[in-house]
């Protein structure tokens, strides 16, 4: 797996590419946590090359929502794979996570 | 060099008071300025020679003038005694005669009165005589006898002074030296009933021979008039309002300017600084010493005078002269007067001069203060006071000048090289991405090799360098080397010495020869005579075979699954660019399943730090060892968190550059089947990868879609973590054996056995892990949950102590 950030205006866009599974969560976990902790409110997940998620990689965007929504900020996901989509639909993730189309939609919430 | 430019940090203060007053017309002299410092210390120096001068100067003429003064009184006192001994001495001769003519036999008293009144008719002092008797001396008939002769309007008149009133016997003149049996001169006294005047008296016993028997029988006298010895006192004299008198030794006025004072004691007349100054003097003078010392007159002048006394010889008298100091002074204080006079004006006039002058030596440098105010508020376009002459004041001008320049200079320069500084640090830092980009990253994912490097640079560019790329499909190039030095220079030729391998390293040459070439290329074109520790290894992905070359870089580590390590000591050479015709052997290694190699510079095991100590091979290795499931990577990153742990508090002195490679392990034996798959995997999280690649080669066999197969990969790994983290607590090490089943084209069969506590996730209640709202969400149970949704058909059984999970999935 492989995290490309990039910023645009106050909003952290990170893109997940490859597998984010139970070997390799810790680094998102880690750089997440980093973020939060820097009073980064404003992050947009896009999970276009991300090709596999496991649960604990869930977990982590769970952990990171529900900071973020303690602090008022804004977690997005944008541009998911239908398969995992899926993943997203059988974990009734669909509904907690506010889940675009593309980065251009994403953007427009911010 | 332009006109110059405020440095920033040169700001215009607002104008002080003190800049007011200058503008306005600075004064002559500004208080604590030089010139006021100048005068005064001058004043102060001036006055304090000239009243030494002035206090021995006077002292000494006042000395001479008293000298002098003594001298005169001296001489003038001579004098004076010796005019009244003209006068005293027939007054004591002629009666001694006449009591010699009074001692005979039978004395014609007649003829010796005649004589006395001769002498009072001729001498100008005496003016009368008498010859007093006894008792019965002159007559045994008669007791009193005193004929008396006297001057008078130039006749002389005779009378008897024998009368009971006025009682000779008792009278100084005849008593006193009638006791002493010597002649004596009397105390002045009035003498009422004789000579009715103030008179002195010079008295010679006579005696007569009595049956054999020299008897007292009386007494001769002469009477002198003090006012005679006036005239003689009168021309004794000095200085206007000196004066001089005449004492007994009693200290009696027996003669004095002052008549009043005739007949007083001395003490009314003088008195010194103190009683007893006063009393030793008065003795010493009667005594009849001479003396000249200054005493206060109450006669006369009432000022401190000088007094010279000394005595008459022959009577018992004192002369005294006397004049006030003041007149002696009097031409000495005049000289003194005009003295300090002169000496005012020529003070104020040398004062005025001082500041004058000091005030035109100052004015130049209080403009060049002003100036340089100006220039330190940053305004260096300020011109300097142009001053001509060549003294000191010039040439401190001409240097501030100079060093206003240099400043100007300076301050350019300086943010010519500050402009400068700035633009290599971005250049450094723009160098520093190239850098990295050049560096190869994301080793692609193989079920069968990985690959983990890191180069963390000293300096915004490092020197260190490491590569690897495929030079076909079955062979890897990997590399690492440390250029000496470091920085930019190191940089530039790390990055040459890259290209060179790019370029040169073939399958179709031998590494050896490759590293030769390369070798002497970099000699050629290496002016500063840098080099580089080198090793290049070529790997043959398929049968795990490193053909490696070391320049004399440190030496590579062969870590074996077990924790076993290897350390690879050959060297084949000596380090690249040194030597142009060095030759270079190379040596190989088998890699075996789950061998890794690692690769590292200088810049990990001679870490420093804060203590001093260098971080070495051992704990690099321990971690290792320790780690056998972390993917290279991120084992890579273990270690240079350590690395950096290590020095911490300590600037990194040398490039980090780390490269592990290991050939992933296989073993557990592959059932071969087309229908059946069956892997064996300890109880390591870092298995995970493993049961991926199978899963994904299985699916490519079977061809499984991508989409089931990500969910299959989902479910395996749900249900592998679940039991790498649940089912053992014993620390020991387990198999987890997973077996792929195609049931039939289009179904899997999953079944997963491990031998840990019983557990069934069946009978896990997942139901509630979707509808929760976000807060209510736990984490956990998800996993299962997607298991049970993943899938077609779930059994759980336990059996002989395992437990053993059956999945099936369509696909």
């Amino acid at each position: 797996m492989e995290l490309i950030e990039r910023k645009t205006g106050k909003c952290m866009i990170i893109s997940i590419k490859g597998r984010l599974d139970t070997i390799n969560y810790s680094i998102l976990e880690k750089r997440l946590t980093e973020l939060l902790d820097q009073n980064i409110d404003r992050i947009l997940i896009n999970c276009a090359q991300m090709d596999y998620v496991s649960s604990s990689g869930l977990r982590i965007l769970l952990m990171a929502l529900k900071r973020i929504t303690m602090v008022k900020g804004k977690f997005v996901l944008c541009s998911l794979q239908d398969n995992i989509r899926e993943i997203f639909e059988i974990s009734g993730f669909t509904t907690i996570f506010e889940i675009h189309p593309n980065e251009e939609d994403a953007l427009g919430v911010f | 060099m332009s006109s110059p430019v405020l440095h920033p940090t040169f700001t215009m203060e607002p104008e002080t008071n003190d800049e007011a007053v200058n503008k306005r017309g600075k004064p002559l002299l500004p208080k604590g300025g030089l010139a006021i410092r100048y005068t005064r210390f001058f004043i102060l120096a001036f006055l304090l020679v000239f009243s030494i001068a002035f206090y021995y100067t006077f002292s000494y003429t006042r000395a001479i003038l008293d000298e002098d003064a003594s001298q005169r009184a001296s001489n003038i006192t001579d004098l004076t005694i010796s005019r009244i001994s003209n006068v005293i001495r027939p007054v004591e001769q002629v009666p001694s005669t006449l009591s010699t003519a009074l001692e005979v036999e039978k004395p014609d008293y007649r003829m010796i009165l005649d004589l006395a009144k001769e002498f009072v008719l001729e001498d100008t002092v005496v003016f009368g005589s008498a010859i007093a008797f006894e008792p019965y001396m002159f007559d045994k008939k008669i007791y009193r006898h005193c004929p008396y002769v006297f001057e008078t309007r130039n006749t002389v008149i005779e009378r008897d002074l024998s009368s009971a009133e006025y009682d000779y016997f008792n009278k100084d003149w005849y008593r006193i030296p009638k006791q002493l049996g010597q002649a004596v001169w009397s105390e002045p006294y009035y003498d009422k009933g004789g000579g009715d005047t103030l008179m002195c008296t010079y008295s010679v016993p006579f005696y007569r021979h009595i049956s054999g028997k020299r008897v007292f029988a009386g007494v001769i006298t002469m009477d002198i008039s003090l006012g005679t010895f006036m005239h003689i006192l009168a021309s004794a004299r000095v200085y206007k309002t000196g004066f001089s008198y005449l004492m007994s030794s009693k200290g009696i006025m027996i003669a004095h300017p002052n008549k009043a004072y005739i007949n007083q004691d001395i003490h009314r007349v003088v008195i010194g600084e103190s009683r007893s100054q006063t009393d030793s003097a008065i003795r010493l003078m009667l005594k009849g010493n001479r003396m000249f010392v200054k005493m206060r007159d109450l006669s006369h002048v009432k000022v401190p005078s000088w007094l010279y006394t000394a005595p008459v010889p022959h009577t018992n008298w004192i002369f005294a002269i006397t004049f006030p100091t003041r007149e002696l002074y009097a031409g000495l204080y005049d000289f003194f007067y005009n003295l300090i006079a002169i000496f005012l004006i020529s003070l104020a006039a040398m004062i005025m001069l001082t500041i004058l002058i000091t005030g035109k030596f100052i004015r130049p440098i209080s403009r060049l203060v002003e100036a340089t105010h100006r220039i330190g508020q940053g305004d260096f376009g300020t011109a300097l006071p142009v001053y001509t002459s060549k003294d000191e004041i010039s040439q401190l001008t001409n240097a501030f000048s100079h060093m206003k320049d240099e400043l100007v200079n300076y301050i350019a320069n300086l943010q010519d090289a500050t402009a400068a500084r700035e633009k290599i640090e971005s250049e450094l830092s723009v160098a520093h991405d190239i850098q990295m980009g050049l560096l190869p990253k994301n080793f692609p994912a193989r079920d069968d090799w990985d690959l983990g490097a890191l180069l963390n640079p000293a300096r915004a560019v490092g020197g260190d360098l490491y590569d690897y790329y495929f030079l076909d499909d079955n062979h890897l190039f990997i590399a690492i080397g440390d250029v000496s030095g470091k920085g930019v220079p190191a940089s530039l030729f790390m990055v040459t010495a890259r290209i060179l391998f790019r370029s040169r390293v073939s399958l179709n040459v031998p590494l050896n020869q490759s590293v030769y070439e390369i070798n002497k290329e970099i000699c050629r074109e290496n002016p500063n005579q840098m080099f580089v520790t080198f090793i290049a290894g070529i790997v043959d992905l398929k049968n795990g075979c490193m053909t490696y070359c070391n320049a004399g870089h440190n030496p590579p580590f062969l870590v074996k699954p077990g924790g076993r390590i290897k350390k690879l000591g050959d060297v084949h050479g000596i380090p690249l660019g040194i030597f142009e015709h060095a030759t270079y052997t190379s040596g190989s290694v088998l890699f075996e399943p789950g061998d890794a190699i690692l690769l590292y510079t200088d810049g990990v095991t001679e870490a420093i730090s804060s203590a001093g100590s260098f971080y070495g091979e051992e704990p690099m290795l321990e971690i290792v060892r320790h780690n056998p499931d972390l993917c290279p990577a991120d084992l890579i990153n273990r270690l240079e968190d350590d690395v950096i742990g290590f020095m911490k508090g300590v600037d990194q002195a040398d490039d980090i550059t780390l490269l592990i490679l290991r050939s992933k392990a296989r073993q557990g034996g592959e059932t071969k089947s087309t229908d059946m798959k069956q892997i064996s995997l300890p109880n390591k999280l870092g298995e995970l990868n493993r049961l991926v690649a199978e899963l994904e080669q299985t699916a490519e066999e079977w061809d499984i879609p991508p989409k089931v197969s990500m969910e299959l990969n989902l479910v395996l790994e749900e249900l592998f973590t679940n039991v790498v983290f649940y089912a053992f607590d014993d620390g020991r090490d387990h198999d987890i054996l997973v077996r792929f089943t195609r049931v039939a084209p289009g179904i899997i069969q999953i079944c997963i056995e491990d031998d840990g506590k019983e557990f069934n996730l069946l009978e896990k209640d997942t139901s509630d892990t979707v509808n929760h709202t976000i807060e209510e969400r736990q984490i956990g149970g998800l996993g299962i949950h997607f298991v049970k949704k993943l899938v077609n058909e779930i059994s759980y059984e336990r059996k002989n102590g395992k437990n053993i999970v059956l999945l099936t999935r369509n696909y």
